[in-house]
């Protein structure tokens, strides 16, 4: 869906208004975007001698500087005037020996029109996009120990950072406070707002090292970090309980793998290893979906293996190289097609904008200077020698890439942006690169990595007040739907029914027995008995996150992604429609009546504890006195269902409570 | 080559208006490259009216000959099972049922070519996926609706109307995950992304207070967020930035749910006798919505008759007895709709595209000469009448209907063959020169494109939809 335009489309001036003296087409008569009419020239027909850091005769035309500089015989292109360029004499030479380019045909009459409207209208060089960058992203990891030798603090980043403040005269913002500190911290964690017990437990702790304590056990909260996370997860392995392509087998779940990989706290590139050469229970990853009917070619599944792959574990988007060699980066199209091919049961063609080449692919890995796969090996050993080549050490695109992705979720912003494009110039490289050393000197440990940001002076920096563009390297973040639902649950005592995934101490036959009856109601109520059940606050009482829940108007509304494509990073803005569900979708209504119930029966008429509660329990403070006033005035003397409902609904409406950080 | 400069000259200017109704926006709109375009562009919206599930041309629109059943008939015999009826159309027949919508065809255009896209085995959603994006899942990146793709492109009509409305689908439906994969803005975000009504006869509760809660007791607890939001601590906990974009959207919300344009919503509001006249069920509900809601500025809008396997013009079996309740349920609305619009002059403004994700034939699978799995079973005599009808999906020609938005009346466009296989013998419409079309009368350039990932995402596939011009007048 890439694919630039290869002109077939395009309308030109040329064939019927040929000068005869030069036969020279005419410059086409439309406004010419370099990306759609023109690159695809150069990419084609150029930049196999004069780009992609090759300069026969000393020319490279993959920039407009380099087209204008020329190269032995002088600048290739004179601005504004195509008839007296050097480039369009060339291609439109009649001599075959003098003609560009010189292997296959002429350029097209059609392509000499467009060439020719580009330099006569400036030469425009707009790639509506970064262009390829001049950072080259090092294979390894750069070591850097000398730049933070000096350094007293005992955290990783607060030594880089201080360095980094140290050079520029910069220092911290504000830091802070315990009780947002609990918050953003258990968030991050567990996904759930800290108990209020809890919370009023660490607030009252005086021990100078009470954060790093918080931090330790709330890592070790096996489970809930296991529901917190695997929603993350989900997202980057596109896994979920519904969705396209189950309808026929075309697709496999790997819920049951994920969640003991997560609970165990695999290693991650032990992970990775699993998913990459499947282990049973894994093989949703690489087997990508596949709906009825034929794929095109550039949606094979071996081709999306070899793209979610890359993207997901390796931060390299080869979106446009498996259609075509990219117009944005180096990567080509025999580049995909030789990691596709690693997962194929049987050779590939390489197809080139859904054309045919009659060329086969070659096998190899993205950086052939990390290893080799034996095309000979049967698909299995090929995919164990790519899930061996994908997390070597030796492939620093590997630790570097789920370093990033954690500090963007944990921080705000990636230290290089876009995630999925860790090739690009990080703000800060050795940081980027001393955390990614430091992930794997720890065993790959995803808990050490947390602990690690969360423990940085940084993380427990509020981030400023201001317009997000003048903070390119931090970030407030929205409570994911998942994390909304969770909070609201905290908040009343009741939580979701009819889960999709149980866990494994619930998989007994009373427990199925249960869930079925549940699933019975929910399904459109059997009887009205076992709809009330469902409804019923005591069956609601049991913790069964929102991650378990299929998706719904409002999850979706919130953000939650149909996970149809690797998603690595969820949509937070605050939509209309998204406030419509929250302002009169029955889903949130449902929910918050259901909680009030739960509320009301604590508290009873008892408005001041009541408010006391909801302001501690979601936003970590007491209320002031106009905010007192406000809540007294909804619930009124009694504290009836409806106040309680409108409070709660008021208070998870509040950027406060869902804003994080 | 005159005319290609007066076209250029005129696009700039065409591509410069619509520039300025997306000054917010990030929109691209290319210089286009359309041959011979010289049009004035007259829609400002759009209603699609989806048969959902596969309408068959020579039953519906495209009537070939007709043969009555008859035990023992052999179905290679059979082209349409009911006779041909006229149009208000010299030329133009549709087959027996349809006598409503005949009636306003010269008001209208037919498309008698569509070629659905060639995607192997069937599955219905996957065809309607590929109608309603362009593209033919799976894809690396998600591909908006059409509906979201003009939210985003032109904005709504009236701030307080969402501009994508989508009428008529529920989704606990067999296929429903296939049907949610395409029912999104997907990479433009949930701003631009369909307002479910699924129920058009209870379009109200959509824009009422949530069940249960009084419009007294939604205000209050509306001014009581104000007054919290302006009572809390501002400044220190969160961004403003970011405060600020969340209390607009929640303001966005609550200036729909109070603005009198909602009464559009409420179908009780219209005249009995008016109702009555669309009111063949939900469907027609659903195009009397689309009506009203017309009138207070949606911008893009889909009825569907619903897809569901096997049900409404899913017709496996039966498919004659079938056909006359569905054209029942249609043609009153259908023509109704075009003439209200008319006589509210909105029908210049308003482009209406009825059709569906393919046709059907009673023999051919898929197209001619291609070897499909799963066919529907047709017996080589028919026994029963249960076997009288159009039970396999057709890809090769389909008809698609077309009112106002500049479009010439009482045209047809295309011819498809007299005897079977039943396809397309001139200009064939694939999907990107349907779109192309629509986007066109909108006076959006077909190779208008929204860059994610650093690429061009184009609004017909690479860009290369060509309009049928011949359509305009």
């Amino acid at each position: 869906m890439f694919r630039l335009s290869l002109l077939t489309g395009l309308v030109f001036a040329g064939a019927a208004a040929v000068t005869a003296a030069a036969e020279l087409p005419e410059p086409a008569a439309i406004q010419v975007d370099f990306v759609r009419d023109v690159h695809a020239i150069l990419a084609e027909r150029c930049y196999e001698c004069h780009g992609n850091g090759k300069r026969k005769g000393e020319l490279q035309l993959d920039s407009r500087e380099g087209l204008l500089k020329g190269g032995e015989n002088g600048p290739a292109i004179l601005e504004g005037n195509s008839a007296e360029s050097h480039l369009i004499q060339l291609v439109t030479a009649t001599d075959p020996d003098d003609r560009m380019p010189p292997k296959g045909d002429p350029l097209k009459p059609e392509e000499i029109a467009i060439l020719r409207a580009w330099i006569d209208q400036g030469l425009n060089w707009n790639m509506a996009a970064p262009e390829k960058a001049e950072y080259t992203a090092p294979l390894k990891l750069i070591e850097s120990a000398d730049l933070v030798a000096a350094r007293t603090e005992t955290n990783l980043i607060d030594r880089y950072l201080g360095a980094w403040h140290e050079s520029r005269g910069e220092t911290y913002g504000e830091a802070l406070e315990d009780a947002r500190f609990a918050r953003h911290v258990w968030l991050d964690t567990a996904g759930l707002l800290p108990p209020v017990d809890q919370l009023q437990t660490f607030l009252a702790d005086p021990a100078p090292n009470k954060r790093e304590a918080l931090i330790d056990r709330l890592l070790a909260d096996k489970q809930a970090y296991t529901e917190h996370w695997i929603s993350f997860w989900n997202d980057l392995l596109r896994n979920d309980f519904e969705g396209t392509g189950y309808i026929d087998g075309g697709r496999e779940q790997i819920s049951d793998w994920l969640y003991t990989a997560l609970y165990e706290n695999k290693p991650y590139d032990q992970f990775v290893r699993e998913l990459v050469a499947p282990v049973p229970g894994a093989n949703g990853f690489v087997k990508g979906i596949v709906w009825r009917g034929d794929n095109a070619a550039v949606q094979q599944a071996p081709m999306q293996a070899a793209r979610n792959i890359a993207q997901v574990f390796l931060g390299v988007n080869l979106k446009c190289a498996s259609c075509h060699d990219s117009f944005i980066d180096a990567w080509q199209l025999r580049d995909a097609y030789g990691f596709a091919n690693v997962f194929s049961e049987t050779s590939l063609e390489l197809v080139r904008c859904e054309t045919a080449t009659g060329a086969m692919a070659d096998y190899r890995f993205l950086w052939p200077d990390v290893g080799s796969i034996d095309g000979a090996l049967p698909v299995d050993e090929r995919r164990k020698q790519a899930a061996a080549l994908v997390t070597s050490t030796e492939n620093g695109f590997f630790a570097r890439t789920i370093v990033n992705r954690v500090w963007a979720l944990l921080i705000g912003r990636g230290i290089v942006e876009p995630l999925d494009s860790v090739e690009r110039e990080p703000w800060y490289p050795e940081l980027l690169d001393a955390l990614a050393r430091d992930f794997i000197a720890h065993n790959h440990d995803m808990k050490h990595l947390l602990k690690t940001i969360m423990a940085s002076r940084l993380y427990q920096t509020a981030v400023p007040d201001a317009d997000e563009a003048e903070h390119p390297h931090f970030a407030v973040r929205r409570m994911t739907s998942e994390e909304f639902y969770d909070a609201l649950s905290t908040l009343t005592g009741v939580w979701q029914y009819n889960p999709k995934f149980l866990l494994p101490e619930e998989r007994t036959p009373e427990e199925a027995a249960r869930q079925e009856a549940l699933r019975q109601a929910a399904a459109g109520g059997k009887s009205e008995q076992a709809t009330a059940d469902a409804k019923n606050i005591e069956n609601r009482r049991r913790p069964v996150r929102a991650w378990r829940i299929p998706a719904d108007s409002l999850t979706r509304a919130l953000g939650r992604t149909p996970r149809e494509q690797v998603t690595t990073r969820r949509e937070s803005v605050a939509t209309t429609l998204q406030a419509l569900e929250l302002s009169n979708g029955n889903m949130l209504a449902e929910f918050l009546g259901v909680g009030a119930q739960s509320l009301k029966q604590r508290y009873g008429a008892d408005a001041p504890g009541l408010v006391d509660y909801l302001f501690m329990q979601g936003l970590q403070r007491s209320p002031t006195p106009d905010e007192k006033e406000v809540a007294f005035a909804l619930l009124g003397e009694e504290a009836a269902q409806e106040g309680i409902e409108d409070l709660l609904w008021i208070v998870a409406m509040l950027p406060e409570f869902q804003l994080i950080r | 080559m005159n005319t290609l400069y007066n076209r250029r000259d005129f696009l700039k200017t065409c591509s410069a208006a619509t520039l300025a109704a997306l000054a917010a926006g990030e929109a691209r709109l290319a210089a286009a490259a359309v041959p011979g375009n010289t049009l004035v562009p007259r829609a400002e919206r759009v209603i699609v009216l989806w048969m959902a599930g596969g309408m068959a041309h020579t039953e519906t629109f495209d009537p070939k000959r007709y043969t009555p059943f008859e035990t023992g008939l052999d179905p290679n015999a059979v082209l349409s099972t009911f006779p041909a009826v006229e149009t208000a159309v010299d030329g133009i027949k549709f087959s027996e049922g349809l006598e409503k919508i005949g009636q306003v065809m010269d008001r209208g255009a037919l498309i008698k070519t569509y070629t659905a896209g060639d995607l192997g085995f069937i599955l219905h959603s996957r065809h309607q996926y590929h109608w309603h994006t362009g593209y033919a899942p799976p894809q690396t990146t998600a591909p908006p609706h059409i509906g979201a793709m003009i939210a985003k492109t032109l904005g709504p009509l009236n701030p307080d109307v969402p501009a994508f409305i989508d009428i008529g689908q529920t989704f606990n439906v067999g296929e429903a995950e296939e049907l949610k994969a395409f029912h999104t803005a997907g990479f433009l975000g949930g701003e631009f992304g369909p307002f479910f009504v699924p129920n058009p006869g209870d379009a109200k509760s959509s824009v009422e207070p949530p069940a249960g809660m009084t419009f007294s007791r939604f205000e209050n607890r509306a001014k009581a967020y104000k007054k919290l939001v302006e009572a809390s601590p501002v400044g220190i906990y969160g961004t403003a930035y970011q405060q600020e974009s969340m209390l607009r959207s929640m303001e966005n919300a609550y200036r729909l749910l109070t603005s009198p344009a909602k009464k559009a919503f409420d179908l009780a509001d219209e005249p009995r006798e008016s109702y009555g006249i669309y009111n063949t069920g939900r469907f027609g509900q659903g195009c009397l919505l689309a009506r009203r809601l017309c009138e207070v500025g949606a911008r893009f809008i889909e009825v569907t008759t619903e897809y569901e396997p096997f049900k409404h013009w899913d017709t496996h079996e039966n498919g004659h007895e079938r056909m006359v309740d569905l054209k029942r349920v249609i043609d009153a609305p259908v023509a109704q709709l075009v003439k209200d619009l008319d006589d509210r002059g909105l029908l210049d403004s308003t482009l209406i595209i009825l059709a569906t994700e393919f046709s059907r034939d009673m023999v051919t699978e898929g197209k001619p000469g291609k070897v499909v799995k799963d066919q529907v079973e047709v017996p080589t005599v028919m026994t029963e009448t249960k076997h009288y009808g159009m039970h396999r999906h057709f890809t090769d020609a389909g008809s698609v209907l077309l009112f106002g938005g500049g479009v010439k009346r009482g045209y047809q466009y295309g011819e498809t063959a007299d005897e079977r296989p039943v396809k397309t013998i001139k200009d064939p419409v694939h999907i990107e020169a349907l779109h192309a079309t629509m986007y066109t009368a909108l006076g959006i350039a077909p190779d208008t494109h929204y860059i994610v990932e650093d690429r061009p995402f184009y609004v017909t596939k690479d860009g290369l939809g060509v309009p049928v011009m011949d359509v305009f007048a």
